[in-house]
């Protein structure tokens, strides 16, 4: 015993205590320079409609940073890769064209059908979470197919069969758009609201271990049913939005296995459990897709598949995870 | 009714083992690999095409096209494998990290036929002598015996492989646990190499055979194979060489019948919803596991 405390002087031992458990430790004006941050995108979101001409690539800029984050929410944290994301968007989308154009609800009722739309179906989706993996990501891809398939078989003037729903009605596009940007943002709020507080270390749990961190008392099965549910909702948010957005909705849109995958690849590539990643993630890959989009439109498929084999080859942690791997006192600042 | 019921069983026979043919494939490098290999579809898709090019445009017989397409997607997946493959079996997270990956392989595929073969469906033309057969009051077009006896040389072969010879007991042995085949001595990396390159191989014989069943195809039907292939091996149990010719065989006998039955949206969806049934009942898959145990 004292040959130990000899070894380590007291003084030595509690200074590098003192070192390095704060090194981990989320610096506390970090999450105020991020939420200052995200105020700031949100201010120039708003001024956006009035300098810029169109605000299209903006509204999808900030929807796919909502799905992206949204996704990383179930994704993320609890390693659960829903290839069917798709479903919650196309619900979505349905929910408020088929409110707005046979049953005339104004904009908010057509939001919130699409809110208990998303909910209702994740919870529906909920026995899925029992299984894992590769499992997982098939049945809930085959899921999404299921749900195209019951709307195109649905009468015509619930679903519009399956050429769709053209809403008649005009919605005004920068209202949809400041809509999406608070999806956006509410999203990013969230997720890191659920980081800083001990339910992020929880999920983080989860993801690391899940028998272990049943063991140790965290409620697997709630939080992960919690996640799902949020992150359903807010994916059919943004499909509502885009389905009133471009007043034209059909089976094969609102459900195109590309909004999954999306989703996951601008997530991952930012980096999955954190929460900058995917809205970095988003950002990048957006901005990248209209660039590539506008001047080589075969080639776009092509090199967002490279950037994805590329992703996982060489940052299999995505950006702010690689960057944190190399190295850790920036754990300090970013999350 | 009953020549269109005997006609629905036949198809679902003849896709039926097509269908297990193409789960095969998947679950050799699931199994070995424990990667799921999301560009399995397009590696199919592939061998549709090398059907196309040489039927429509060079004027082959169909048949040489089997052994092309072997060739083709052994060597592609070969190069494939020397680029990824280490990294990916190195992976924190070996199944989601493949699983990304091999989603971005079939973009870039998909995108690659698209630049050589424009978006519109291609069919394979092929005359065969005679053209059908006429068995018991059913027509039975040439190509599809063709597709099925070659499917039917080529499953027993597979099963005489994975159960008779070395590498194949050896495959088997990876799906059970692959830390204790490292143990006695075996190269898992060579062995994953092999399971991967026969296993692109396989599906590119598998697009052949599909393409002179379905008649059309276009650089997109990939996922549609690939999708296919999960819910047949997940149905019958990942990793289970049997389960995935029962799965294949279950997976096209609802898609027929209810096609007769209900209608051709309806078929589809049956196909999923008994594997959602299955998947909640055992979610081992039909005889998963315990096939390996015994």
């Amino acid at each position: 015993m004292s040959m130990v405390m000899q070894s380590v002087p007291p003084a030595e031992a509690a200074r590098s205590v003192r070192q390095r458990a704060p090194l981990f430790r989320l610096h506390r004006a970090s999450i105020w320079i991020w939420c200052l941050t995200l105020a700031g995108i949100s201010l120039v979101a708003v001024a956006i409609p009035a300098v810029s001409a169109g605000v299209s690539f903006w509204f999808y800029l900030f929807q796919w940073i909502a799905l992206a984050s949204a996704l990383n929410l179930m994704a993320g944290t609890t390693g659960y890769v829903p290839f069917g994301f798709a479903a919650f968007f196309g619900i979505g989308a349905y929910a408020a064209a088929g409110l707005t154009q046979f049953h005339h609800a104004p904009t908010w009722a057509a939001l919130f059908g699409a809110m208990a739309a998303g909910a209702l179906l994740a919870v529906l989706f909920a026995p899925t979470l029992r299984l894992r993996g590769v499992f997982f990501s098939v049945v809930s891809l085959s899921l999404a197919i299921v749900l195209r398939s019951l709307i195109v078989l649905l009468p015509e003037d619930v679903a519009g069969g399956s050429s769709g729903i053209t809403i008649t009605g005009r919605h005004d596009p920068i209202l949809l758009y400041y809509l999406m940007v608070a999806v956006s943002m509410g999203s990013v709020a969230i997720a890191t609201a659920i980081s800083v507080t001990p339910h992020g270390l929880r999920l983080k749990a989860i993801g690391d271990d899940l028998h272990a961190a049943q063991i140790i008392g965290v409620n697997a099965k709630g939080l992960r049913l919690a996640m799902w549910v949020l992150s359903g909702t807010i994916a059919a948010m943004c499909g509502a939005l885009e389905g009133l957005y471009s007043s034209a909705i059909d089976p094969a849109a609102a459900f195109n296995i590309l909004i999954s995958t999306k989703a996951i690849i601008y997530a991952a590539l930012g980096g999955l459990g954190t929460v900058m990643g995917p809205v970095i993630g988003a950002v990048i890959m957006t901005v990248t897709d209209e660039l590539i989009w506008a001047r080589f439109p075969i080639a776009n498929l092509f090199i967002l598949g490279l950037i994805v084999s590329a992703t996982v080859l060489f940052f299999p942690r995505g950006i702010v995870g690689s960057l944190l791997q190399r190295h850790p006192r920036f754990r300090r600042w970013f999350f | 009714m009953t020549s269109l019921m005997t006609g629905a069983i036949v198809n679902a026979v003849a896709l039926g083992i097509l269908y297990g043919l193409l789960g095969l494939s998947l679950t050799i490098v699931y199994g070995a690999m424990r990667i799921a290999n999301l560009a399995h579809g397009e590696m199919v898709l592939a061998g549709s095409y090398v059907a196309y090019v040489v039927t429509t445009k060079l004027g082959y017989s169909p048949v040489v096209a089997i052994p092309t397409a072997f060739v083709l997607l052994f060597v592609l997946a070969l190069a494939l494998f020397a680029v990824a493959g280490r990294r990916l079996l190195a992976a924190r997270d070996p199944e989601m990290a493949s699983f990304l990956f091999f989603y971005g392989v079939s973009l870039m595929v998909a995108s690659g036929l698209l630049f050589l073969f424009d978006a519109d469906a291609r069919s394979v033309i092929f005359q065969f002598q005679p053209l059908s057969y006429r068995v018991l009051g059913l027509v039975i077009p040439k190509a599809r015996v063709v597709a099925v006896g070659v499917a039917l040389l080529l499953v027993p072969a597979l099963f005489l492989f994975l159960y008779r010879t070395t590498p194949g007991k050896a495959l088997r042995a990876a799906v059970m646990n692959r830390d204790a085949l490292r143990i006695v001595g075996v190269d898992v990396e060579r062995l994953s190499l092999v399971a991967f390159s026969v296993s692109a191989g396989i599906a590119g014989v598998t697009g052949v055979l599909l393409a002179l069943v379905f008649p059309a195809f276009t650089p997109f039907s990939g996922l549609d194979y690939t999708i296919t292939g999960f819910v047949v091996i997940v149905l019958g149990g990942l990793g289970s060489p049997l389960g995935a010719v029962l799965g294949g065989m279950l997976f096209a006998f609802s898609e027929q019948l209810t096609t007769l039955w209900i209608g051709q949206s309806a078929g589809v969806l049956a196909g999923f919803l008994i594997l959602v049934l299955v998947v909640a009942i055992r979610p081992a898959g039909l005889i998963g596991q315990a096939e390996w145990k015994s």
